[in-house]
């Protein structure tokens, strides 16, 4: 469990002089859950990652790791209880990914790094929990940029860290690799109670497997609370829509988001829940506004029987929705 | 996991050999029988015992603890650059030790191996602390420069800038000190006589433990400085720790010997391409079997090739090294340690 108190985060610009990058931040992250860090770029997120990962030191205020201040942990400590794992690659790929896994368990070893019984059998134990004991023999570099990260993910598990702090550790990963991490990550800290926090720009993922989420804004600090409580609160939509002042429109109805288009005309929508959020996707990229159930300003009404059967304004008949996308084109 | 004992005994069998026939062959060639009856003192040539304690025995020692000094260099240089084409000649630490060296022996005049143990010893303070004060540099400007062949570059231009300053010195000196040093500079393993040799193989010897002791952080540095400070290891007090013994063993192999190339950059590309791994455990003792093996075969051809005549090392290592730099970058792409 992470809580901080009052923390002033921020980098070192000279020897005497911190940019101040937040004050003030208070919050708590707790172990068995997978928590998500969001905010968009320059907000200060790979800064307070840093801070909670015993890179860059705490400029103000107290952060206290499973109960103890972290200021009292030494660099081995540290090691010993907090996990990190980053977007870079390591510099080196000519190590196995044995070897990788067994880097981990070096704040334990002596001086040469020797393995005992003991560590080998951590180190199994985290290359199994990760479901990449097939890799064990090939090099970092031959690896897929998805295994790498899970192979990153099991050296934490060997170093016996419960805190695993991780900097936006999908950022290269294509979808399937991207899901996969974050569902491992969360079973990681469901089945072996560990506090997990990821930074991401991958919303649409958090939104589906963190337990909870922290939004840091240049505004509002930071704002944290259980996933579906942050949707339904209308903090996610908030943040977007006000602090951003961008034309980024999130939908809590699905977890979407879509870029809002000066003077689109709005269509009203109805239909069942796996058609309708089609529907609407194709309507909002043809650069129309969906309103569901209506409302008085809509020039038109699309209702999804099936996906194949389309109504139009209660009277017009097509068989998918990109031919009522063209008849709206055309008549609206 | 693989096991790399054979490459451990295979590699001590081949230096054990290399060490025989560098002291049986040469301008005289000795018989074993002799050698082995001269170190037990029950030599009754008296010729042949003094080319084997005086020449040949101190020769062959240096070769071996240069070889060995020069590789380990190279590689914990090139794990600290993060930089596989990283060695004390490239990043100019050599040059460094040149102009140290050319200060001492240009500026007081007289040749080197007249000078006896204090002359060594002006001489290895000046190799010292110029190639400390190129490390120092060089360490400055990759703080700045996070470009791997930009670095490199910088290493090459401070380089050039010690090789015009080593040329004033030339030009000032005396013709006699100017021969001595171009002599000094064709690298010869021949310098150190037995009285030096204790001193040499003592400080050597000091900073290969270091480098030894320093497994674990240059592993850790193989995941990159986040990952390693991350793994409890003082990032900070191993990249000095790197930077003693680096500096030390370059710059007294280079004020005994001469700037010597491409060992330490040819050699830990053998050992890995050898091992298969970047792993430090095996690297490490690797590299300086390797170099110490390689460094031999160098000495054994400047003795034998002329035909009396002593071919100076500089003119044979790069013959050893360049090719085995041209096939590392050629085959790059299939060579695990090269790819992120």
């Amino acid at each position: 469990m992470i809580e901080v108190k009052d923390l002033t985060i921020g980098y070192v610009v000279s020897r005497k002089k911190n940019k101040i990058v937040h004050s003030n931040l208070n919050f708590r992250i707790e172990s068995g859950e997978l928590t998500a860090l969001l905010g968009a770029n320059g907000v200060g997120k790979s800064t307070l990652i840093k801070s909670l990962s015993g890179f860059t030191p705490v400029i103000k205020g107290e952060v206290f790791v499973d109960g103890r201040l972290f200021n009292s942990y030494s660099k081995l400590e540290i090691a010993k209880s907090v996990g990190v794992v980053l977007t870079k690659r390591p510099v080196d790929g000519g190590l196995t990914i044995y070897d990788l896994v067994s880097l981990g368990r070096y704040p334990y070893t002596n001086y040469f790094g020797s393995l005992t019984k003991r560590d080998t059998e951590i180190v199994d134990y985290a290359i199994e929990q990760l479901g990449i004991s097939h890799l064990k023999t090939r090099y970092i570099s031959q690896v897929s940029d998805g295994e790498r990260q899970k192979a990153m993910i099991a050296k934490i598990i060997a170093q016996e860290c419960q805190t695993i702090i991780l900097d936006e550790p999908t950022a290269f990963l294509d979808v399937k690799s991207r899901l996969e991490t974050y569902s491992l990550l969360r079973q990681i800290a469901k089945d072996l109670n560990k506090t997990v926090v990821l930074s991401t720009h991958d919303l649409e993922a958090a939104l589906r497997y963190a337990d909870r989420l922290m939004i840091l804004s240049s505004t509002d600090g930071i704002i944290c609370g259980s996933t579906e409580d942050m949707i339904l609160s209308g903090d996610i939509k908030r943040l977007f829509n006000e602090t951003d002042d961008s034309n980024v429109l999130f939908d809590p109805s699905n977890g979407m988001f879509y870029i809002r288009q000066e003077g689109s005309v709005c269509i009203s929508v109805e239909g069942g829940s796996d058609t309708l959020y089609w529907l609407k996707n194709s309507l909002v990229r043809n650069g129309y506004q969906p309103i569901e159930g209506g409302s008085a300003e809509c020039k038109a009404h699309i209702e999804m029987l099936s996906s194949t059967e389309v109504i139009i304004n209660s009277t017009i008949v097509v068989k998918s929705i990109s031919e009522a996308i063209k008849y709206i084109d055309e008549n609206i | 996991m693989k096991s790399y004992k054979l490459y451990y005994i295979m590699l001590t069998l081949l230096l054990v050999s290399l060490f025989v026939l560098n002291i049986c062959l040469g301008a005289v060639s000795i018989p074993l029988g002799d050698v082995i009856e001269s170190l037990f003192g029950a030599g009754t040539n008296e010729v042949h015992n003094v080319i084997l304690s005086h020449s040949r025995l101190p020769q062959t020692i240096t070769a071996m603890m240069s070889g060995a000094a020069l590789a380990i260099s190279g590689l914990m240089l090139q794990t600290l650059f993060t930089n596989p084409l990283a060695s004390p000649s490239i990043l100019g630490i050599s040059s460094g030790s040149s102009v140290g060296v050319a200060v001492v022996t240009l500026l007081l005049g007289g040749s080197i191996s007249a000078m006896g143990l204090a002359g060594h010893i002006a001489i290895t303070f000046g190799a010292i602390v110029g190639a400390f004060a190129i490390l120092a540099l060089i360490l400055l400007f990759s703080m700045k420069v996070k470009n791997n062949v930009m670095l490199l570059i910088v290493g090459i231009m401070l380089g050039y800038v010690t090789s015009s300053i080593v040329s004033l010195l030339s030009f000032l000196a005396t013709s006699e000190g100017v021969y001595s040093f171009v002599m000094w500079g064709l690298g010869n393993f021949s310098a150190v006589s037995s009285q030096n040799l204790f001193y040499f193989v003592t400080l050597i010897s000091i900073a290969l433990v270091i480098s030894l002791l320093l497994v674990k952080s240059l592993n850790g540095l193989l995941l990159g400085e986040e990952y390693c400070e991350n793994l409890g290891i003082n990032v900070k007090r191993a990249r000095l720790f790197i930077i003693i013994a680096t500096g030390l063993l370059t710059s007294v192999v280079t004020a005994f010997c001469g700037p010597i190339s491409f060992i330490g950059l040819a050699t830990p590309h053998i050992a890995r391409l050898m091992l298969g791994t970047s792993n430090h455990k095996h690297l490490l003792p690797v590299t300086i079997l390797i170099g110490a093996s390689i460094t031999l075969v160098c000495n054994l051809l400047s003795n034998t090739i002329g035909g009396g005549v002593i071919v100076p090392i500089n003119v044979i290592t790069p013959f050893l090294g360049a090719p085995v730099i041209i096939y590392v970058i050629v085959n790059k792409n299939k060579i695990p340690y090269f790819n992120q």
